[in-house]
């Protein structure tokens, strides 16, 4: 069965983001103008992605994936039992992810920025904090796609895809979370 | 398959970060930063933030007149380059 999940702006916004933090974390220069091109770009990213999870519709709604630890839990023990449990929207344990990479992306940006100012130039624990949280980040991205790649062997449904087309394929018998 | 796959990719991103990335590293000698300081407060500077070392050089992060520079020297404590914030 095929069930539209994922709106325009959720794709785009996801993609936009993979670009430009792939491209401030691994290859554009730290100290060019671009990074901060890039970094400043992010921070527009997040904030419409922000605002679309309250007037938007459907699964981008943050009220369709609040954090929830029973439900991780849940999750967790579809996981190690190999139930072929799908989610149509965000899983519990993604949603986490999502909250903590956007806090990290805050952390990153809200340092970045403050690398910039006089107020803050040259001070040590700005630029380790500026670090530290793209290093998290970074490891956060690893874990992202190792549980996209898991998960989608699990449920049989191509997450990757889906994220791509915006629509989820499920296949018949599936039990389905709302 | 899967596994080594992203062990792969882990590993390619951990090495592309390090070529993007050269970060400097902070000076761990008191004497050589007392001296750089001591060159920068000559060139002008009212404040000295840090001092790392990168690609055999040194990087300062130094104020002057209210404005952030960040200031690089030689091994002979000139200065090869310094770039307004």
């Amino acid at each position: 069965m095929r069930f539209k999940v994922w709106d325009p702006l959720v794709r785009v916004f996801h993609w936009s983001l993979v670009a430009a933090f792939g491209a401030n974390a691994l290859l554009v220069p730290t100290a060019s103008g671009l990074h901060l091109v890039l970094g400043y770009a992010i921070v527009a990213l997040v904030a419409v992605r922000i605002a679309w999870g309250f007037l938007g519709r459907g699964y981008a709604r943050f009220s369709t994936f609040p954090p929830d630890l029973h439900g991780a839990t849940m999750q967790a023990a579809d996981i190690a039992a190999g139930r072929r449990t799908v989610h149509l929207g965000h899983t519990p344990l993604g949603a986490l992810m999502i909250y903590n990479i956007l806090l990290a992306l805050a952390a990153i940006a809200l340092s970045g920025y403050a690398m910039t100012t006089t107020a803050f130039w040259g001070v040590r624990w700005v630029k380790s904090v500026h670090e530290v949280s793209v290093t998290w980040a970074e490891i956060s991205v690893l874990v992202h796609v190792a549980a996209v790649i898991w998960e989608s062997r699990r449920t049989r449904v191509n997450l990757p895809l889906a994220m791509v087309t915006g629509y989820k394929d499920v296949p018949e018998r599936s039990v389905i979370h709302e | 398959m899967t596994i080594r796959s992203l062990a792969a990719l882990s590993t390619s991103l951990a090495l592309l970060a390090g070529a993007a990335l050269a970060n400097d590293v902070p000076l761990n000698d008191p004497a050589k930063e007392t001296e750089i300081r001591a060159v920068m407060a000559e060139k002008g500077f009212d404040e000295v933030r840090s001092v790392g070392t990168i690609d055999g050089k040194f990087e300062v992060y130094a104020l002057k007149a209210g404005t952030a520079y960040e200031v690089f020297l030689d091994q002979s404590l000139c200065i090869v380059e310094f770039n307004a914030a």
